[in-house]
């Protein structure tokens, strides 16, 4: 038995009804961004971009505390 | 035209494109479905979970991340579900069912080859005695065909522990079907 023909068994049937309806269905779900989504999307973008430099922001902070404590 | 990758789907789901949602529904649900038929080996619970899979998708669509890979998404949806619908069964309990499930009742085509048919007949008994957690990995790698980076993603694990994990797998799989084309 080799990959080959692992990836040669043959997908199972499935009745085109069915996965129609399934589409259907879950595309009922599917919705159209709100301005609150949009507003937190550019949010999180933004936040992506800026948390590398609060992070060494808060680095420096915290050397500065631990050099002043030790002198 | 061509096909839109499947990270401009990401992009255009992330807007509530109902189109996109159709072509990644197109691209992808004949597989989820083959994994879920092959983990479950039930039709009717993989049609629920494929189901549940693709509302979740839905749900989903306006979270995912760009760099989501959307494959890998899927199948770690489709997997979870499975997984806490599995239950052990044994070759025999199952096999009968299973194989008409798949079609293997039907008569073979002159193209079908008599040793071709009985080979993956054998292949899917093997993979249907395999436990859970093997065979999801031998239906992803092997069967399917995702990336290495893609499987470790689906599977939550590290990829040096998902070669080991399908170096097991495999060996079960031979011992297997060496037990069963007997």
């Amino acid at each position: 038995m080799t990959d080959q023909d692992l990836r040669s068994l043959p997908a199972p049937n499935m009745d085109a009804s069915i996965a129609d309806r399934i589409r259907l269905r879950a595309r009922e779900e599917l919705r159209k961004p709100t301005r609150v989504d949009t507003w937190f999307s550019r949010f999180e973008r933004g936040y992506g971009r800026i948390e590398p430099l609060a992070a060494l922001i808060v680095a420096v902070l915290h050397l500065r505390w631990a050099l002043n404590t030790i002198s | 035209m061509s096909e839109p990758s499947d990270a401009e789907l990401v992009a255009r789901l992330r807007t509530g494109d109902a189109v996109a949602f159709d072509l990644a529904y197109a691209r992808y649900h004949r597989r989820i479905y083959a994994f879920l038929m092959r983990m479950l080996l039930r039709r009717e619970i993989a049609e629920d979970l494929l189901q549940e899979t693709w509302i979740r998708f839905a749900r989903g669509a306006l979270d995912l991340r760009d760099d989501a890979r959307l494959g890998a998404w899927l199948f770690r949806v489709a997997r979870n579900l499975a997984l806490s619908r599995e239950r052990r069964r044994s070759i025999e309990e199952d096999a009968e069912a299973w194989l008409t499930a798949l079609g293997f009742d039907a008569p073979a085509t002159p193209l079908d080859g008599a040793m071709a048919a009985d080979l993956r007949r054998g292949i899917e008994l093997a993979l249907a005695a395999l436990p859970p957690r093997d065979r999801e990995l031998i239906l992803l790698v092997a069967v399917d065909g995702l990336e290495p980076k893609e499987v470790a993603e689906v599977l939550a694990l590290r990829p040096e522990a998902v070669r080991k994990r399908l170096e097991r797998a495999r060996e079960k799989m031979h011992v297997l079907l060496g037990q069963v084309m007997k």
